[in-house]
């Protein structure tokens, strides 16, 4: 008898002991919920100037999209060798419509693609190797209620990339729908782990710019005062000078995009393959 | 204090812990390894990855997990991130990738490509990995009943527009989450 008393004893303060634990250990977990540190201001509806807080400008870029309906822009990816000086140029055109529904992207180089998105297909081509796929617009890449601003304050402490952004063949279209960007800089500030200052104004392409130093990577963003969309951006890192430059060349909002731009041919002797062949890594052939 | 009391109450402390541990595993820190594309191998690993768990997701949601299902091989350095449940009916599945907290040499943009067993709403996209340190960043949702034949992403290690400059590459964690919405379930990401 005594032996079936010592267990529930034990029982009983193991138990309590465990959820004391768990309590513990629940109460560090909450510690870091950043959900209250999250004071977005509203959309700017004027332009930012120089006094305008970090907040402000990260408002601004959260959604950015708001502020433009369609987009003709050249933009330059320069990326230097720290070691020969080389300086690698790239021009990427971009040609957006109905917030980038409708897009056509062209790059030039030894990469050179041809990108076609319209109301159903989207539509990719290699020119150097000649191929290319068009394919129904996976339902990922459908704006379908993306709401940057309820997805920072509730989406879990993730980003969420713009769906007409990230179906882009470039890994710089951050800049031009710079809302995961923000969403980093908002959440990640929210930790104490970002260092973002403005440094001033400046002018890119005949547009005004606030001048955004993104410190713990050492980033330099020069953001449209107007759309929040970033006009150039600089990786700097630990070198003394930038190591890639992203930077537009000429840019236009809301002029009237000709439909027929949104139309994909591919080039004359162009192969069709499927999208898993045109992405294909060195793991299909396992 | 006798053995019997000692050991009834290590035991219902272990079980306790062990029971509902896991509904905040998510909080625990996770790891990363690095990947060097000049060598094509691991050069360090390092710790375990947090446990999987199914609290709090919505109904709708059957399951949900973080893939530690990795191959690689050389000499590019191509990574196949697993989906390890498979179902006998379709689900969307969200997937997000961690990208870890480092500073030094840039990293680059990277394809990744979403695959499952309903190739319409399979996808591809870029990710400047160098925009998101320490962010858990949703890529999208693939469409299909799973298994680690059918459903998988990859990603390798040639940098998008690099110029011909050395990247590095890193990796972490990555879910899947099999749900009946277009949505993505909400959920709070930790490291």
């Amino acid at each position: 008898m005594k032996k079936f008393s010592d267990i529930l004893k034990g029982i009983t303060v193991g138990s309590l002991a465990g959820l004391i634990a768990l309590i513990a250990i629940h109460s560090v977990s909450a510690s870091s919920d950043i959900s209250g540190k999250l004071a977005i201001p509203a959309l700017p509806s004027k332009p930012l100037t120089i006094n305008s807080s970090v907040d402000e400008v990260l408002a601004l870029m959260l959604e950015s999209d708001q502020k433009w309906n369609s987009l003709i822009a050249a933009y330059q990816l320069s990326t230097r060798d720290l070691v020969t000086n080389e300086i690698n140029v790239q021009n990427q055109y971009f040609w957006l419509d109905k917030k980038g529904e409708w897009a056509r992207v062209e790059t030039d180089g030894p990469d050179s693609v041809l990108f076609v998105r319209n109301a159903a297909t989207i539509a990719y081509e290699k020119r150097n190797q000649k191929v290319y796929f068009q394919v129904q617009t996976p339902s990922t890449f459908k704006y379908d209620g993306f709401n940057p601003r309820d997805l920072v304050t509730n989406g879990g402490g993730a980003v969420y990339l713009h769906p007409y952004g990230k179906v882009l063949p470039t890994g710089y279209y951050d800049f031009i729908y710079p809302t995961g960007i923000a969403q980093s800089m908002i959440l990640n500030q929210a930790k104490g782990k970002e260092n973002l200052q403005i440094l001033g104004e400046d002018e890119v392409v005949g547009r005004k710019t606030i001048i955004l130093s993104r410190m713990y990577r050492n980033h330099l963003l020069w953001v449209d005062v107007e759309t929040g969309v970033v006009l150039r951006v600089q990786y700097v890192g630990e070198a003394d000078t930038w190591q890639v430059q992203f930077e537009a060349i000429s840019i236009e909002y809301d002029v009237r995009v000709d439909g027929s731009i949104f139309q994909f041919a591919p080039s004359k002797g162009a192969k069709k393959i499927t999208s898993t062949e045109f992405f294909k890594t060195s793991l299909d052939n396992q | 204090m006798n053995r019997t009391f000692l050991l009834s109450g290590i035991i219902s402390f272990v079980v306790v812990l062990t029971a509902m541990l896991p509904g905040i595993s998510y909080a625990t820190t996770g790891t990363y390894n690095y990947v060097n594309e000049k060598d094509s191998t691991y050069t360090s690993r390092s710790g375990s990855y947090t446990s999987v768990t199914t609290t709090g997701y919505p109904s709708s949601s059957k399951h949900a997990y973080q893939s530690t299902e990795r191959t690689f091989t050389g000499p590019n350095n191509t990574m196949r991130w697993k989906c390890k449940t498979s179902y006998a009916t379709e689900y969307n599945f969200h997937t997000y990738i961690a990208i870890p907290y480092n500073l030094g040499v840039l990293d680059g943009g990277y394809n990744y490509t979403a695959v499952n067993t309903n190739p319409s709403e399979n996808f591809t996209t870029p990710i400047n990995q160098e925009n998101y340190t320490n962010d858990w960043v949703y890529i999208g949702w693939t469409k299909g009943k799973g298994g680690s034949t059918g459903c998988y992403v990859d990603t390798d290690n040639k940098e998008l527009y690099g110029g011909g400059l050395d990247r590095e590459f890193w990796v972490d964690h990555m879910k899947y989450w099999p749900n009946t919405s277009p949505t993505p379930p909400a959920y709070t990401h930790g490291w």
